[in-house]
């Protein structure tokens, strides 16, 4: 398990290559973005669901963690039927696909291991090592944030300073808290960098990598999974006659 | 005769926001397999130094350099990958998440082929005594062992040459005890050169063949065998803040039974966010006037959260704290902060946390204006503690400019502006030097002769040899032994009196 507490899905998803998740998670996004009918949105939605157990992720622990996504799918439901004149139906589509494009990106990161990502953005995407490992060291930080924020408005108390009653007393001394948390997250990170360059990271020579990233015939059939649940769920819509082209209306 | 390994030839640099020099007309040489101690006042540019021999310092980004430095005849920025360095702060040193990806990292940067990488990583981690496996998060890892993942980081990177700026600082004495055994074990083994900055004069400096003293911004320097160097010099580097390796520290004051009660901690247990065991667990603790309590414990012991639970900063999640005779039914932890701090001062390790202004004055006067204090009143009291506390030349300066020593000067400066009853410290003598240690003690015990009770919180033994009353000792949140201080010695102890401590307290339970 991750320290940092993060959703993370252990099993036969998180060994895929990262690279090649990615790339099917985009391929997926972009293929339902093409129309807005329900029927497409639909069959991707029933695809996706049946492909859980085919990766043996079980539904409840998903279903725990993504319903930020369910709440949002549903408020757009209601801003539609509230401040739109369009069918049941097409806001029904809408809402549907806004969860069908989602859910892939979040299983991705939630199977990945960022040290994997970076890995498998630097050895297959040929992203910078510079930027790929600089961000995941910084990522590494991330926890530390919340606690030095704490601590920063104990030391505010502590010096005679507190929150009063109420928002409105409150809001100024949140903002100069959050102003010194920045400036500490500068130094932290100022340090860090020094640490990263004193091991040679900025030394201009061919980097090797300790962890070996490769495509497999695994990945090849993920991303061409990927792209026939996306022609199935158009060619679907299009059978349907429900098949709608997005940019054309616009 | 062969070329020194390293050379300064009228060496200087200037940081760029800094109007003087770090270091100016420096001329020094360090030949192969020297072990040096590199010694100078604070703020004397030790630290520039190690930075710009491991390369850190180019000086197009930075500053400006002037003068020759070289590494084995080259330029340092040449020379990265055979130099090697460890800093105080682990936490900020590791890159990684995981304890093999880590030793990894720098063996990547120099290209090293991936099967020679898994090797060396092993026999790196083993060198260090670290023997989890390769897939152990790095935050799992206590102080001491995050530092000896940074020295396995560096075995495996096989520098030629080690720099260790104050690499046990940070550590409580147990977490320090296991580095330095793992430097003295890896001493006997190769033949690397070291350059060492320490301000306490631990057993390391027995690695020692060499010193070098940096004096006047660098403008001379002292070398010579430790031996005839504190020998020699001794005055003068006493008078520079540098402690010596056979300082006796004496007790001054005797040992205080303390008068009234003033806060009482019943039962207290706390948890942190996130965390499923408690960080302090059912405490019962009194604190009173005229007496120092000293809370010992490792890293991670809770005594920084017990701290916070006494300055009211924190809400335990059980038990009750009580100031004694205060607001009687109002709960401790919802005082208002202006109230608060005039009954208890907390000053916490990292004094930058606490300030909140630009200027040293108007860091004092923040408060009495808050308790709306007469302007008059305010100042007069500012003026006086600024004199008292060695600051009033700095008093229009920036809080976040000034020296190690003086932050921490200004910090207790600020907490006593509205004359606490109670003042806790969190590691008040963490990377001060011998000046501001001795500064530091001598303004607590007047505090305490005239009436204040005085917490500090620590692991450094010889600040509660000489100046604690009342030792209490947490191990794992609980406390596991309470003595007054006449149960060990007053003289000057070394790092492995922690275990005597512990002996004389478990003994003391049975």
């Amino acid at each position: 398990m991750a320290p940092s507490g993060l959703f993370f899905l252990e099993g036969k998803l998180s060994r895929y290559n990262p690279a090649a998740k990615l790339l099917a998670a985009l391929l997926i996004a972009l293929g339902l973005l093409v129309s807005d009918d329900i029927t497409s949105a639909l069959v991707a939605l029933t695809i996706e669901l049946i492909s859980l157990s085919v990766f043996a992720i079980p539904y409840k622990p998903v279903l725990r963690k993504t319903y930020p996504l369910f709440l949002a799918a549903v408020s757009v439901a209601i801003a539609n039927i509230v401040a739109s004149k369009a069918p049941a139906l097409v806001i029904a589509g809408i809402s549907l696909r806004l969860i069908a494009i989602s859910l892939p990106g979040i299983l991705l990161f939630s199977s990945t291991d960022p040290v994997d990502l970076a890995d498998s953005l630097v050895q297959q995407c040929h992203v910078s090592p510079r930027y790929a490992y600089a961000a995941l060291a910084s990522f590494r930080l991330l926890p530390l944030l919340s606690e030095e924020f704490s601590l920063i408005m104990r030391a505010r108390r502590s010096r005679g300073i507190d929150y009063g009653r109420g928002f409105i007393a409150k809001f100024p001394l949140f903002l100069t808290s959050v102003f010194a948390l920045f400036v500490s997250a500068i130094r932290k990170a100022t340090r860090l960098a020094l640490a990263m360059d004193a091991r040679a990271f900025n030394l201009k020579v061919a980097r090797t990598s300790a962890r070996e990233q490769a495509i497999q015939r695994r990945d090849i059939i993920l991303i061409l999974s990927a792209l026939t649940m996306v022609l199935v769920a158009n060619t679907a819509g299009i059978i349907a006659g429900t098949w709608h082209i997005v940019l054309l209306s616009i | 005769m062969s070329t020194p390994l390293i050379q300064a030839v009228d060496w200087g640099f200037r940081y760029f926001d800094r109007e003087k020099y770090a270091l100016r007309h420096l001329n020094l040489e360090i030949e192969k397999k020297d072990k040096v101690l590199l010694l100078g006042p604070s703020g004397s540019g030790k630290s520039t130094f190690l930075h710009a021999l491991a390369g850190l310092l180019s000086s197009n980004s930075l500053g400006t350099e002037e003068g020759r430095l070289l590494v084995n005849g080259d330029h340092p920025l040449n020379m990265q990958g055979n130099v090697g360095i460890v800093f105080q702060d682990p936490v900020t040193s590791l890159v990684m998440s995981r304890i093999g990806d880590e030793v990894a990292f720098g063996l990547e940067n120099v290209g090293i082929p991936k099967d020679v990488i898994w090797s060396r990583v092993n026999a790196a981690l083993a060198e260090v005594g670290l023997s989890y496996p390769l897939s152990q998060y790095t935050s799992a890892l206590s102080g001491g062992e995050q530092q000896r993942l940074v020295i396995a980081d560096l075995l495996a990177f096989m520098p030629g040459i080690w720099l260790l700026d104050e690499p046990t600082a940070n550590l409580d004495p147990l977490g320090a005890k296991s580095v330095i055994e793992t430097f003295f074990q890896l001493h006997e083994k190769t033949d690397t050169t070291v350059v060492l900055i320490e301000h306490r004069l631990t057993e390391l400096i027995k690695l020692v063949n060499k010193v070098i003293v940096l004096v006047d911004g660098g403008e001379s320097v002292l070398q010579g065998p430790p031996d005839e160097i504190f020998y020699k010099h001794g005055d003068f580097l006493k008078k520079s803040g540098i402690f010596l390796p056979d300082e006796i520290i004496e007790r001054k004051r005797p040992v205080s039974f303390g008068k009234d009660l003033c806060l009482q901690a019943s039962g207290v247990s706390a948890k942190h966010p996130g965390q499923s065991h408690l960080a302090v667990r059912d405490v019962s603790l009194e604190i009173k006037s005229q007496q120092v309590l000293a809370v010992m414990g490792a890293n991670g012991s809770g005594k920084t959260t017990l701290a916070l639970i006494l300055a009211s900063l924190l809400k335990p999640t059980q038990g009750r704290v009580e100031f004694i005779g205060v607001k009687n039914g109002e709960s401790y932890f919802s005082w208002r902060a202006k109230e608060l701090v005039q009954y208890v001062g907390m000053v916490f390790q990292e004094p930058e946390h606490q300030f909140l202004t630009s200027q040293v004055l108007k860091e004092l006067l923040i408060l009495p204006k808050r308790l709306k204090m007469k302007q008059e009143d305010a100042k007069q009291k500012a003026d006086e503690l600024l004199e008292r506390f060695k600051l009033a030349t700095l008093a229009h300066c920036n809080p976040f400019t000034l020296s190690g020593g003086e932050k921490r000067r200004l910090s207790v400066a600020a907490a006593l502006m509205a004359d606490p009853n109670v003042l806790i410290l969190d590691e008040p003598t963490f990377g001060q030097d011998a000046n501001t240690f001795y500064q530091l003690i001598s303004f607590l015990e007047e505090n305490v002769d005239a009436g204040q009770a005085v917490v500090v919180i620590t692991h450094d033994i010889e600040l509660t040899n000489i100046l604690a009353d009342r030792v209490v000792n947490l191990s794992q949140g609980s406390i596991v032994g309470e003595s007054y201080s006449d149960l060990f010695s007053s003289k000057r102890s070394d790092l492995f009196l922690a275990e005597n401590i512990n002996r004389k307290f478990s003994q003391g339970l049975h």
